[in-house]
């Protein structure tokens, strides 16, 4: 148990009306103020709110939101209405666990944004279909700024692709417009022409046949908090030429498995190609040299900022869809397999542009594998990485933005069980290479190839695709 | 071919190894279908997963018999952090994360859903646990082991079971994200 030291109460008091109060050891723009455990396993971080906050630091740049309560002067509260005592004494803060003494300790004055706040990795090296897309300065007054960015189409161009990388880009950072030639917001019109997750976003056309790429001028438009516009990265990729009768798209995969033979490697390549094939216009994936990764990359993190992800996809290659086939992936209780973005940063070496399958969760107990599964996994992922929504999602409720992949509705939920099955829905998406589950009816996984006309030409279009 | 013949054979006959009785309500295939979705998230869950009905398959299927997939395994060992029974956190604790033999992947379904559900039961044996699997050679071992020891220690902090404040967090992110892979 530690010492309380009264008289340092007052600055507890500071510390609640106010978290700048102590100006020479609190930065006046932090919104709040972190103590670290000494075993740097746990955050406190005080809010002006009048809550406490319990966060572990897990990965780098990620910190996980365990617990709240609430604090005073000289007291923490937790939701039982258990009291911790607790004391500032320069940059450290003193704990006292009275009634479990797990929390006792010493704990020093730490920057929560410089352990919490996203890493953002490099995106990587461009090829020649992918430009540096210069962003005006920041424009607006308030909180909420915008910055844009405008582009020239030219009638050869069948394609285009603006990524946003950035810290806070997808969460608080986002695009907001993206003007056609004749003035309307393709956003507004359709919304899954943007697809974001934490650090990157894709502005993609095509993404059906109902918008195709128009000549002209195009304007982006980014809203967000000034100090996140101001770091984005963004690029624009762009096809020009034909669409051609058959569509190539190179295939490189990358194997940190340790677990995979060379035979598995190679029936799992096959059936990817196979299932692409069933394609209607011809989309032909080309596998190019299978390369071996370190195997420190086998159990990686689920997370494209992550260090190791940019290291690992740092083998992908620029002008492929890159397939990053694991042993497992760590956080993400039986994960099958995961896309970088919808698209994936085509064009781009860097750790957006990529998917990771893991094998380990394709096996049985006994540690059968089943590469048909494996293939028809990695071919899921490989059409998210190429810019194809699920057809359906579980409970029939949302959509892809295609209009000739069938709807399979609420109404096909034959038993009512709220779960769209691959058999409720086989007169319709069922066995579409993007529904949603692979199941069929009891655990039978179906053989998911279908690919509709209009993915296909989705496909190709892909800003990798050659003739 | 419409259907990959090695998991249809060892799905169905893991489907029947257990005899636990499911009520009408939580059918198997709405479990089944749910575990098996593309993209699975434990912490959003469909409503079957959470039903009290559904906690003996969940069970069953997170014992990982051989010629079951471990996918659903790992799956149903993390749904059972819905279930607050003494049955599931004596299987969480006892058969899979204590047990050395149990595959990594499984075990870090495991010890999540001891720190997400049951960090308030026998906190000197996860305590004990964690540290003990805390620079396991497994990165998702090691990992959700000292999260665990994190989770025992802040109990008392974490809200009760449907407040859903186990999310991550990047230095504020509190928005929803705009549109999921799933
Ligand atoms: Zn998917």
């Amino acid at each position: 148990m530690i010492r309380l030291l009264p008289p340092y109460s007052f600055l507890l008091i500071a510390l609640a009306l106010s978290a700048c109060a102590r100006s020479e050891e609190i930065d006046s723009s932090a919104r709040e103020v972190a103590f670290l455990s000494e075993d740097e396993n746990l955050i406190i971080a005080f809010k002006r709110t009048g809550q406490v906050e319990f966060l572990a630091p897990i990965e780098e740049g990620t910190c996980y939101l365990l617990g709240t309560g609430s604090y005073d002067a000289d007291r923490l509260i937790d939701h039982d209405g258990t009291i911790y005592g607790y004391e500032i004494e320069g940059a450290e803060l003193y704990l006292d666990d009275p009634t479990h003494d797990l929390l006792t300790g010493v704990y020093r004055r730490v920057n929560l944004r410089s352990i919490c706040q996203a890493r953002q990795p490099d995106p990587g090296e461009n090829s020649a279909s992918v430009q540096p897309l210069p962003l005006s300065g920041i424009e607006g007054s308030g909180a909420t700024k915008k910055r844009s960015a405008e582009f020239d189409v030219d009638e050869d161009t069948i394609a285009i692709s603006v990524y946003l990388f950035g810290r806070e880009v997808g969460t608080r950072a986002r695009p907001t417009a993206f003007l056609a030639p004749d003035g309307g917001n393709l956003l507004v019109e359709l919304p899954d022409i943007s697809f974001c997750d934490a650090g990157y976003c894709a502005l993609m056309l095509p993404r059906n046949e109902a918008i195709p790429v128009e000549p002209g001028r195009y304007r982006v438009e980014i809203s967000g908090p000034e100090e996140y516009l101001e770091e984005i990265d963004a690029r624009l990729a762009t096809r020009k030429g034909a669409v051609f009768d058959r569509t190539r798209i190179p295939l490189r995969t990358v194997v940190a498995s340790t677990t995979l033979t060379d035979d598995e490697i190679d029936q799992t390549i096959d059936g990817i190609v196979a299932s692409f094939e069933a394609s209607p216009y011809a989309i032909e994936l080309t596998p190019t040299e299978v390369v071996r990764a370190d195997a420190k990359y086998a159990e990686i993190v689920a997370d494209f900022r992550s260090a190791a992800i940019e290291e690992l996809f740092a083998l992908g290659d620029a002008k492929a869809l890159n397939l990053f086939l694991i042993d497992r992936a760590v956080g993400i209780p039986g994960l099958l397999g995961l896309a970088a973005g919808i698209p994936s940063s085509q064009g781009i070496r860097g750790p957006f542009n990529g998917v990771i399958v893991a094998v380990q969760t394709h096996r049985t107990g006994a540690g059968v594998l089943s590469t048909e599964v494996l293939a028809d996994s990695s071919a899921h992922e490989l059409g998210h990485a190429l810019g194809l929504f699920h057809t359906t999602e579980e409970d029939g409720l949302l959509h892809d933005p295609i209009a000739d992949t069938p709807e399979c509705l609420p109404e096909h939920d034959i038993n009512g069980d709220g779960s769209l099955t691959a058999k409720e829905c086989e007169a319709l998406d069922g066995f579409n290479m993007l529904f949603w589950t692979p199941v069929y009816e009891d655990g039978t996984f179906a053989k998911q190839d279908e690919i509709s006309i209009e993915q296909a030409d989705v496909l190709r279009h892909a800003i990798i695709g050659v003739e | 071919m419409r259907f990959l013949a090695l998991f249809t054979l060892v799905f169905v006959s893991s489907a029947c190894a257990e005899s636990a009785p499911i009520a009408p309500e939580v059918s198997e295939e709405q479990i089944l279908a749910s575990l098996s979705a593309r993209h699975f998230d434990p912490d959003r869950p469909s409503e079957a997963l959470k039903s009290e009905n559904a906690r003996a398959r969940l069970e069953a299927l997170a014992r990982l018999e051989p010629d079951a997939p471990v996918h659903l395994a790992e799956r149903a060992a993390a749904a059972l952090r819905h279930h607050g029974a003494s049955e599931s956190s004596r299987l969480l604790l006892l058969d899979l994360a204590e047990k050395d033999e149990t595959p990594p992947g499984l075990r870090e379904a495991a010890l999540s859903s001891l720190g997400s559900a049951f960090a308030d039961r026998e906190k000197a044996r996860l305590l004990a646990l964690s540290e003990r699997l805390s620079e396991h050679p497994s990165l998702g071992v090691a990992r959700e082991a000292r999260l665990l020891g994190v989770r025992v220690r802040v109990q008392g902090f974490i809200a009760p079971p449907g407040a859903d404040e186990s999310r991550e967090r990047d230095e504020g992110r509190d928005e929803p994200r705009l549109r999921f892979r799933d």
